[in-house]
Parts: structure tokens; sequence; C-alpha cells
């Protein structure tokens, strides 16, 4: 498949007077053509970060940004600041993090939709706009006459769905949604994923979805990538992660999630809390919690290694081939 | 403590609470709830947001006063506690964790000073200070080890499941009958949801705590809760056991609830029919089952006339004309 999204070798450091803090670490993924990539982890794992980035909407003033970032075999990096600006909405879109307040709220939709296309598009008639605003709103399920309204009027997932609309609107190759949505009830959440599932069957285009419900991005996504301190510590297929996870937080993460069905059994938890980026322990970030820690965990970092041929993991307990006949006999388990 | 181990530590009996919006309409937040919370037991209430479980909550803790019905603590009529010794004790006996843990603390304050204060408000201790033995113990209590470490902590310096351990710790500091506890993980990195809800159970085994969990969340509720309570519109619509309730969920929005639920295991099945509401249309309300415009199973009658509760099983009861069985269809 065509790849839409190319990221390599991507690292984001904040620099902040002397302090260096590096909240995105020798990133890489591609997300192809029609595809839905999930970006996995919890407050401060560097993923909003890292769409900012690839978005291009970090100042270089407070971030170090090393690394590519391809839209369409362009490098985002050398593009001039107007095409970019074009590219922006047609090319690539976001849903913002808590997009139902992400809203102009003293503009009517139909405005903000307007502007959009003025800024953008190539202005069509009057008609063929309204055609094409009334378009898009029923593609996310709002009723046309709706348009005249002002964000405060609407329901928080309403907002939701008019954010979306935006996004959708000048049907760009891909759409970027963060926590698309966190502080919705379930029952709005579920209406608003079956929307991203079918608009994206329809129009398909790909999808790069940031959230840290695990048991929500494995339903919805293709490819999951699983963030930890600034680095991705474990890729593959939604469905292989689910059910065979290897990285120990990963495996955390899905037994955070107390399961409908079956037994009641005592949920573990990850013991500690996330690191802080500005100050992260030696080797593996996530040893001071890691149940499974072994003495190299404490001296190097793991790096992201294939371990079968969809799959990728960074952790020294799966070894690679190139050292496991003398690594893994050296070190024995902490624990 | 010399009350009776076998009868309710709270009910609600028919309360409702009805507010005036500006534009002089009636907004029923709560309608003819019936509840009753039993020692160590912990009750889930269920609901989206706008259900009326926080105004709920607000009638127990006594921030509101209900417009009809009584809300009533070992058998005596919250309204009629008035003296301010009364009050006191009743504030002691009837605690609140609170879904955000930074804007619930004092960031002024220490965790010693968050924690202790209240034990010296109730006579628990003479004064903080003497009682640094009991804070420390509580604060290991909670998890939050070395205690000695967290004790001179002020808020900012804590992270958020940290600052909810603190919450917890205050709650329970006056040794609580019941704390309502409204959303407390909801607001907290996943990887620690899982540790707060096994304090709360925790606290339920030691202290013999009561625990009104209120969440939209149904997993966490399966997992914690003794019994679930489902709120729609105000109203009370299923009630039963746990575990029950989640398997075999009869009134339809609880099914659509149940249905919502992100689930792994349905991965690369084909899309189910789920009932989602409509957002565009918000009906008036008539005297009839609050989820009848949404209702994929209504009748004519459901509009005029609310049900009454009706058993399906033992302990397990619905408020539905139609109510009907639907069994997970992925069980494992």
């Amino acid at each position: 498949m065509k790849e839409i999204l190319g990221v390599e070798h991507l690292s984001v450091t904040y620099t902040d007077g002397n302090r260096r803090i590096p909240a995105v670490n020798d990133v890489s993924f591609t997300v192809d053509e029609g595809e839905i990539i999930a970006i996995a982890g919890e407050s401060g794992c560097g993923k909003s970060t890292l769409i900012t980035a690839i978005l291009q909407l970090l100042s270089p003033d407070i971030a170090d940004i090393t690394g590519s970032i391809r839209l369409n075999g362009q490098d985002l990096a050398s593009v001039d600041p107007e095409l970019l600006r074009r590219m922006r909405w047609t090319d690539i879109s976001l849903v913002p993090q808590s997009a139902m307040n992400a809203l102009n709220p003293i503009m009517s939709i139909e405005e903000q939709m307007k502007r959009i296309m003025a800024a953008h598009g190539t202005m069509p008639t009057t008609r063929d706009l309204d055609k094409r605003i009334d378009e898009t709103l029923v593609m996310v399920n709002i009723q046309p006459r709706y348009k005249k309204l002002y964000p405060f009027e609407l329901s928080g997932g309403m907002r939701q769905r008019v954010a979306i609309a935006l996004a959708l609107m000048l049907h760009p190759k891909l759409v970027v949604m963060d926590e698309p949505t966190t502080g919705l009830d379930v029952i709005v959440q579920r209406g608003i994923l079956m929307e991203i599932r079918r608009l994206q069957k329809e129009l398909g285009f790909a999808v790069c979805l940031v959230s840290h419900d695990m048991s929500l991005l494995i339903e919805l996504a293709h490819t999951i990538y699983v963030m930890y301190a600034g680095r991705v510590i474990e890729s593959g297929p939604s469905r292989e992660i689910y059910r065979t996870p290897k990285h120990p937080y990963t495996q955390g993460l899905i037994a955070c999630f107390p399961p409908l069905q079956g037994s009641r059994k005592v949920l573990e938890g990850i013991p500690g809390s996330p690191p802080d980026l500005g100050q992260l322990p030696p080797g593996c970030a996530f040893q001071p919690r890691c149940t499974q820690c072994l003495d190299i965990c404490l001296a190097e970092i793991p790096v992201l290694e294939k371990v079968s041929s969809s799959r990728a993991v960074a952790c020294h307990l799966y070894p690679s081939q190139l050292t496991s006949n003398t690594g893994e006999s050296t070190y024995d388990r902490i624990s | 403590m010399t009350e009776s181990h076998d009868a309710p530590i709270l009910s609600l009996e028919h309360v409702s609470k009805t507010f005036h919006s500006g534009k002089g309409t009636l907004i029923h937040a709560v309608r003819d709830v019936s509840l009753v919370i039993n020692p160590r037991e912990i009750v889930c209430l269920v609901g989206e947001s706008g259900s009326g479980k926080s105004t709920t909550a607000n009638l127990i803790m006594g921030t509101e006063t209900p417009t009809q019905g009584v809300v009533s603590y070992r058998g005596q009529n919250l309204a009629q506690i008035r003296t301010r010794s009364a009050i006191l004790d009743y504030r002691r006996h009837v605690q609140m964790i609170f879904q955000d843990p930074y804007g619930s603390l004092n960031s002024l304050h220490t965790v010693g000073y968050t924690v202790g204060r209240p034990m010296q408000i109730h006579h628990l201790v003479p004064s903080i200070n003497r009682g640094a033995d009991q804070i420390l113990r509580l604060l290991r209590q909670v998890g939050l080890t070395p205690p000695s470490e967290y004790y001179y902590k002020l808020p900012y310096q804590l992270s958020g499941g940290q600052r909810q351990r603190v919450a917890i710790a205050r709650a329970l500091a006056v040794q609580p009958d019941l704390v309502v506890a409204d959303e407390p993980v909801s607001m907290l990195d996943v990887s620690l949801r899982a540790g707060i809800l096994q304090l709360i159970l925790e606290a339920r085994e030691s202290a013999g705590v009561a625990f009104l969990y209120i969440t939209h969340d149904l997993a966490s509720a399966r997992y914690i809760g003794d019994r679930i309570l489902v709120m729609y519109k105000g109203r009370l619509c299923e009630e039963g056991p746990a575990e029950e309730v989640i398997a075999h969920p009869h009134h339809p929005y609880t099914q659509a609830l149940v249905e919502a639920v992100p689930n792994p295991e349905r991965m690369g099945q084909p899309e189910e029919i789920i009932v989602t509401p409509d957002l565009n249309e918000t009906k008036v309300l008539g005297s009839g089952c609050p989820y009848y415009p949404l209702c994929p199973v209504a009748t004519a009658q459901c509009q005029d006339t609310m049900p009454e509760w009706t058993f399906v099983q033992d302990q397990h009861q619905v408020r539905c004309f139609n109510a009907a069985p639907l069994s997970m269809h992925h069980t494992s």
C-alpha cells in the first residue's frame, strides 16, 4: 500500500534554560493509505508532542527536532511555510485534544466551516459551499439545520462531531486524532467511534489515533505503537498486541482495564507512576516500575528490535538474535 | 460504635430534586429515587453525564435538600438533623471523595495537615501534631510509603494518583461509615486506576467502610461493586447484583451501556447493531419512561406511564414494560 506518512528517527527535545527534556526519542513509524494506526500511552509519554511535531506546530525556539517526517513523500521540514499552510486541512488535518472545547465560541458552526474553505479550498460558489457544508455535517450525523448554532448550544458529543467534520471537510489523506473521545460518555463515545470507522471506510483516509485507552485502540486500530517516556516500546498489529503483549508495560496497560466478562480477578495495575521526562532513571525508563526487571535493565536502554515480521519490542527480556547467545545467561533476574 | 450492623446506613425514599431554570421551566434532576446502602457494601451508581448521579451525591452529602422524599441516615431523617453537633456527627460518618484530585486538595496545606485536620475537627485527636502517628498510619494504609516522606509535602509535589490517595486518606481519617466517591478514578492515568480501586476494596475490608461509587464506567463498577444501580435522566431504571446486571442486563438502556463499552474481544467482528442516541433530538420528558425517545422496544404505554419495578431475578429488578434479557454475546 502507498505510504502517506513516514516518520523516521524523530526526536524532540524541549529546551528550558539549561534543562533539556527529551519528550520524543527516536520514534519511527509509517502510516499507509487507509490505515488506522494508534499511539498508546499515558500522560507525559510524549504522544502529544509527537503529533504536534508531525504537524509542524512546534516552534524551534523551544524544541530541537531531529529526524525526518514525510507526508506523501515530501519532507515536511523542507517545505516552505506557505505550502505547509496549504497542506494543512487538505492533506493532513487534526482533531485536537478536548475537541469539544477547541471550537471558536463566538462563531457559528457554519462560519467556522466557511473559514476553512476560504483559507484552504478553492472558494466555490455560495451554493456549492452551502452544499458542501451540509454534506459534511450529514456525514458526521448532524442535521444541517444546526449549522447556524454556536458551540455552546451543542452538547459535548455534537461538538466533537463538528470538530471531526471540520477535519474531514477538505477530504484529507490523513487525519490525526488526539484523544478523540476522552471525557465523553460511553454511549456517545461508541457513536463517535462507529462514525470514525464508517467514514474511514467510505472515504478511505488514514487515521493516526492517540489515546491512553488500550481497549478502545485495540478495537479500532490496525497497528498500535505503545509509547513510554518518549520512546516506542512496543509495536505490532493490535490483535497480536492484545493477545500476546510482550513488554511488561504493555502487559500492565492491558491488564489495567477490568473485563466486562469472565471472573473478577484482582487488578494489579502498574506500581509507581510515570517518570519525569526531565529526570529519567538510568537504563530502561520503565525499570523502576517493572516487575520483571533484570540487571541489564538498570544499565542499558533497550532498543526497539523486531521479534517477528510484524512486531517489535524494546525490552531486555526479548534479546535480539544477535546478542541472545551470549546475553541471556549472563544476566539473572533480580526479582 | 454501638449502632446495629444490620440496618442500612443510608436510605433514600422516593427522593426527587427539582431545579428551576431561569426561564421558568423545571429541571427534574432526580425523580423518585429510592435506594439503600448497607454496612460494608459497595453500591455503584452508574449513568451518563446529566443522569442525576452527582445530584444524588449532593442530596446524600446534605449540600442539596430534596424537593420530595426523605434521605435518612441510620433511620434518622437528614432534614431533621439541625443541631451543630448532630450535623458534625453526620459529616464525620459520611465522607466524600471527589473526581478531581487537582481541585479537591487545598494547595497551601501539607499532606499531614490535610489528613489530620478532619481528625482534629472531629475530636479524634487533641491536635494535628499529637495525631501524627495516626496520620502516618493512614498514609501507609493508602500506599504513600514511606509516610514520613509524604507528611510535609504539598499537593503540587504529588502526582494525580498520589493526590487521590491523600484524598482517600482524608476521607478515611474520621472513620466514616460511608464514603461517597464521585468518579474517583476517571481523571487518573489508566495504570494508576487499578491501585485506587484496590484501595477502596481494602478500606472496606479493613475498616468496614461502605461506599457509594459513582461512575459511568461499567467495567470498574463490575470490578468493585456489590450492587449496581443504573440511572437515566434522573430515574433509576435497573438495580441488582453487579455481575448479574452486567451479564444479563434487562433494561434497554443498560443493554446499550453494556454494548457501548470498548471491547477488545470484539475486534474484527462485524459491527453489531447497538442503539446510539440521536443526539440532535432531546424530547421534552412527559410522565412516561425517560428512555422512551431512544428505546428500541418502546410501546405506546411507555410514553405516558412510568413502569413500576418488576423483579426479573432474586434482587435484580428493572423498571421497564418490555424488559427482556440480553446475554453477552461473547462469553468466553
